[in-house]
């Protein structure tokens, strides 16, 4: 077999499984791609040798590659930021000892926001990776590096982490699929944290099927990390379903309001006609607070972020700025090792979580929390999924917002709810603009209901092609 | 000379007794050489997240419990931020808002009862160790659960601060709470002193004093510091609100840091536990294990065992010695005897072990025993002494010892007979003596039958045939 970037990771996995073909050489044919589209930057660092051991699963033999803000062991993790530039992984994180007994084939890292703290990659130590529909323009972010790999079939899946949208928005940029499950569904544990009560890992892949696969091998109760949820492992490949027959089907007024682009807006239009005339109904459905959902994510994010972020001080491991004394090594290691974004971060949870500010902000924000919760809650009293655009524009060039955060932290907008109400939800490809870049829209399912968003997504991706549509590279 | 109210306040941490560290699986033990005991959670590594540990959960409702504390049944954390070097995430994981346990009291010897404040769980720090232009750390004791104690300032006085800490240190000990060992920092005191004038309501100018490593620290520390603040209020002088460090060799505090660089930790919950609460049904269950406290079992061992009170306070100040004593009153029902056997020869042979009770391995059970041979005679006091110098710290057959040492006590008139005739013999000083009326001679006597059975003699025995023999 010459090539392979027609093919998802399950047939991938199917012809090895039938000796078509070798692990070795889809491994060798991936890396190949990897090695002639550095151009891209969408790899941190690819392995000679990739890692794995003899597990067994359905997708078996696969190259897989992570973001690098997930610890495989004895490789290294930086989050894409200097302070960890020498760092080392002294352990497997529980999603990547699952990749491993699942038999699947660590290929790299891919290139990531600072700590995850950013929509473009743009806020990486290593540089910008690049849109693979427009070399121009951002792959979205933070998993960029992720989503841009996998829509440039430089590997055929990837796990990212989201935080805000992380998985989802770039997944839309890069016309993939996006996938962040439910808060407690995959194990954090091994994930560099950026805000601990609203990350979650996810695969990031180029058609449904991979994707509730990769969820099949990732998910589950983990002792290592309290926060995963002790339910019922579930078989999501059971879900891959053309049938959205009674699937009711809520568009929320406010994501529609202002700020979106016509041509996403009309994109996402063309998904509820298209899942309507597959027997779903469209119901217009409110959420009504969903305008305080940046504000409310950036101040609880940003204050866990500043905490986690603590240990960075230069004495345990990686970088180190000399000076006379702890506390100059401290501020020294710091100023030196953290990019901008992140230093506005910690200073803004800093600042979220002071004396005297505490109330003000941080609690203020936990009471907004819980009140969007209850608008997903009363929503889903009358419905079984929600559709949204992912982002409320395309992929936007490279350098375009890197200097006015405000206008960034926007393109987050549409995916964030979903993080602080802890809900599963799924960037596909819908479309593409009149330049040809690629259109994400986004569906949110109750907690824990992951199948409904794949027996959706799926049905969707039945009917039509973008998911197949590939950027054209050397 | 004015006359001035102290004001103590005690903060007490005290490591808890649970096998593994309080939020991952490694060991808690000591002894091991340093950075052992690690692993990627206790070291603070990236992405690492903690487990709590429901065994220091347990213990710590205990204590609360035996501190008559409220319970707050929804647990959870936070995290107190700063940066320090001898806890590697640089936070703590602690609790702040809502303590494990608020609202308690301890009662004194003296019948004084001091409030407890709040009782909360948090991970214990490394160690630093200071070289010349270096430092060095060990994390093994990072993750240790602690708990902080914290008093009312109910405390009025340096020996009052004393007597709270032997209390609080007795009750952990008997719940199994805490080994409470000062020297080897599984308990740490800070206190807070202040002086007003007398029956003012208005408090003084708080003083922190840390660095004391014994209840007598603590104590001397106090009396230091009434001193030093009530001539420096008599003077005329202020007293500043700081930090202060206990010289326990030069006998005096010196100021560490003054109050002005106070942190701002940042407290926030801990997103990486979730809340849980702890049910009613629990909490009652952990009542049978607080139930009785060393003075409620002071009166009931004068009452049930009719003891005299000094020898019960021998007995309730270890728990481990008013366990074995019950253990062994079980088995030979003579609690004078057992009482008076083991605040005798069993305290001298644990005093002299360095690590005190750790190293008796003699069960309670044996040790009844060898205490029923000498009361009915089949030992003596010398071989008694010497079977449970034989056995205390190896548990072996008494019967065994007995035989194969050849201990057991010669009672027997045929056997013991000519032995006396022997000695009347060998010393007629002696003789000449007791029967011009001297009668105590005649111990020199039975001394040197004894000698001759190589201390095995019945005494009263020897005695009794002494004096038949010497009347005829």
């Amino acid at each position: 077999m010459d090539n392979l970037t027609g093919l998802t990771g399950i047939q991938i996995a199917q012809n090895i499984k039938n000796s078509k073909l070798s692990e070795k050489d889809a491994c060798s044919f991936f890396r190949e791609r990897i090695n002639n589209n550095t151009s891209l930057n969408a790899f941190v660092e690819s392995y000679e040798v990739p890692i794995g051991a003899d597990g067994d699963s359905s997708l078996k033999g696969v190259p897989i590659a992570i973001k690098d803000n997930i610890c495989i062991k004895g490789k290294k993790i930086t989050c894409a930021s200097k302070i960890l530039s020498s760092h080392t992984a002294v352990y497997d994180a529980t999603v990547i000892t699952k990749l491993k007994n699942a038999g699947l084939k660590i290929i790299g890292t891919t290139n990531m926001d600072e700590f995850a703290f950013g929509s473009s990659t743009e806020s990486s130590c290593y540089g910008v990776t690049k849109n693979p529909w427009d070399m121009q323009r951002v792959p979205g972010g933070s998993s960029g590096g992720s989503a841009a790999a996998v829509a440039a079939r430089l590997v055929p899946f990837a796990l990212g982490s989201d935080t805000g949208g992380s998985i989802r928005q770039p997944a839309s940029f890069c016309g993939i699929v996006g996938f962040k499950p439910s808060y407690g569904r995959v194990s954090r544990y091994g994930l560099i944290a950026f805000g601990s009560s609203l990350d979650q890992i996810g695969p990031l892949t180029t058609n449904f099927t991979d994707c509730a696969h990769l969820l099949n091998i990732i998910c589950g109760f983990d002792e290592h990390d309290s926060t995963s949820a002790p339910i019922e492992k579930k078989d999501f490949s059971k879900s891959l379903i053309e049938d959205v027959t009674g699937l009711r089907v809520g568009m929320p007024r406010q994501y529609f309001a202002k700020g979106i682009d016509e041509e996403i807006k009309n994109a996402i239009l063309g998904v509820s006609r298209l899942l309507k005339e597959k027997g779903a109904a469209i119901v217009d459905i409110d959420l009504p607070h969903t305008e305080y959902a940046v504000a409310t994510y950036y101040i609880i994010g940003s204050s866990e972020a500043s905490s986690n972020l603590q240990r960075f001080d230069g004495i345990k491991y990686g970088l180190r700025e000399s000076a006379s004394g702890l506390m100059d090594i401290y501020k020294n290691s710091r100023r030196a090792g953290f990019g901008d974004e992140s230093k506005r971060r910690i200073f803004l949870g800093t600042y979220s979580l002071s004396s005297g500010y505490y109330d003000a902000y941080y609690v203020r924000a936990l009471k907004v929390r819980t009140l969007i919760k209850k608008d997903f809650d009363d929503a889903f009293k009358k419905i079984d999924v929600i559709l949204t655009p992912t982002s409320p524009t395309a992929a936007f060039k490279i350098g375009e917002k890197a200097t006015d955060p405000l206008s960034m932290y926007l393109s987050d907008i549409y995916t964030i709810s979903a993080n602080l109400a802890g809900l599963p939800a799924v960037s596909l490809p819908c479309g593409f603009t009149k330049n040809n870049l690629p259109i994400g829209a986004q569906l949110i399912a109750k907690e824990f209901d992951e199948e409904t968003l794949i027996r959706a997504g799926y049905s969707y991706q039945c009917a039509t092609d973008y998911h197949k549509r590939m950027p054209e590279l050397k | 000379m004015q006359e001035f109210d102290t004001v103590i306040g005690l903060e007490v941490h005290v490591q808890l007794n649970t096998n593994s560290k309080i939020f991952c699986s490694c060991s808690t033990k000591f002894e091991n050489p340093a950075n052992s005991n690690i692993c990627p959670v206790c070291c603070g590594y990236p992405g690492v997240l903690p487990v709590f540990n429901k065994q220091a959960l347990l213990l710590a409702i205990r204590v609360a419990l035996a501190l008559n504390c409220k319970i707050n049944k929804k647990i959870y954390f936070e995290r107190k931020n700063y940066f320090y070097p001898d806890l590697p995430k640089n936070y703590q994981i602690s609790q702040y808002k809502m303590p494990l346990g608020e609202g308690g009291a301890l009662s004194l010897p003296t019948e004084k009862t001091i409030g407890i404040t709040r009782v909360h769980l948090e991970e214990d720090a490394g160690k630093l160790i200071h070289k010349e232009n270096y430092s060095l750390v060990d994390l093994n004791r990072t993750g240790t659960p602690l708990l902080e104690i914290v008093s009312n300032p109910d405390i009025t006085s340096p020996q009052d601060a004393f007597d709270y800490l032997s209390s609080l240190k007795l009750i952990l000990q008997y719940i199994g709470a805490s080994e409470c060992n000062m020297e080897k920092g599984s308990l740490r005191c800070d206190a807070n002193i202040s002086l007003k004038n007398k029956g003012a309501s208005t408090l003084g100018v708080k003083v922190e004093l840390k660095n004391m490593n014994t209840f007598k620290g603590v104590r001397d520390a106090l009396e230091y510091e009434v001193t030093r603040q009530s001539k420096t209020l008599d003077e005329g002088g202020k007293i500043f609100q700081e930090t202060r460090l206990w010289d326990a060799d030069r006998q005096k505090t010196e100021v560490m840091r003054s109050k002005e660089e106070a942190h701002d930790y940042r407290y926030f919950p801990e997103p990486d536990l979730l809340d849980f609460f702890v049910e009613e049904e629990f909490i009652e269950n952990e009542k049978q294990f607080v139930k009785e406290l060393p003075q409620d079992r002071h009166k009931r061992f004068l009452s049930q065992y009719k003891l005299q009170a000094l020898d019960v306070d021998v007995l309730i100040s270890e728990k481990f010695l008013a366990d074995y004593f019950e253990e062994a009153v079980k088995e030979f029902n003579e609690p004078k005897k057992i009482c008076n056997f083991i605040i005798g020869p069993f305290l001298e042979q644990v005093n002299a072990f360095p690590d005190r009770f750790q190293s008796v391995k003699l069960s309670a059970k044996n040790f009844s025993k060898i205490v029923k041979y000498f009361s009915n005679g089949l030992l003596n006091n010398l071989t008694a002494k010497k079977v449970l110098v034989l056995c205390i710290s190896n548990n072996s057959d008494i019967d065994e010892i007995i035989k194969n040492e050849g201990l057991s006590q010669v009672s027997g008139e045929a056997e013991l007979s000519g032995l006396v005739l022997e000695a009347i013999k060998e010393s007629p000083k002696a003789v000449k003596e007791y029967t011009e009326g001297k009668s105590q001679a005649i111990m020199f006597l039975v001394g040197a039958v004894m000698k001759k059975t190589k201390g095995k003699a019945n005494p009263k025995v020897v005695k009794e045939l002494l004096e038949k023999t010497l009347k005829r």
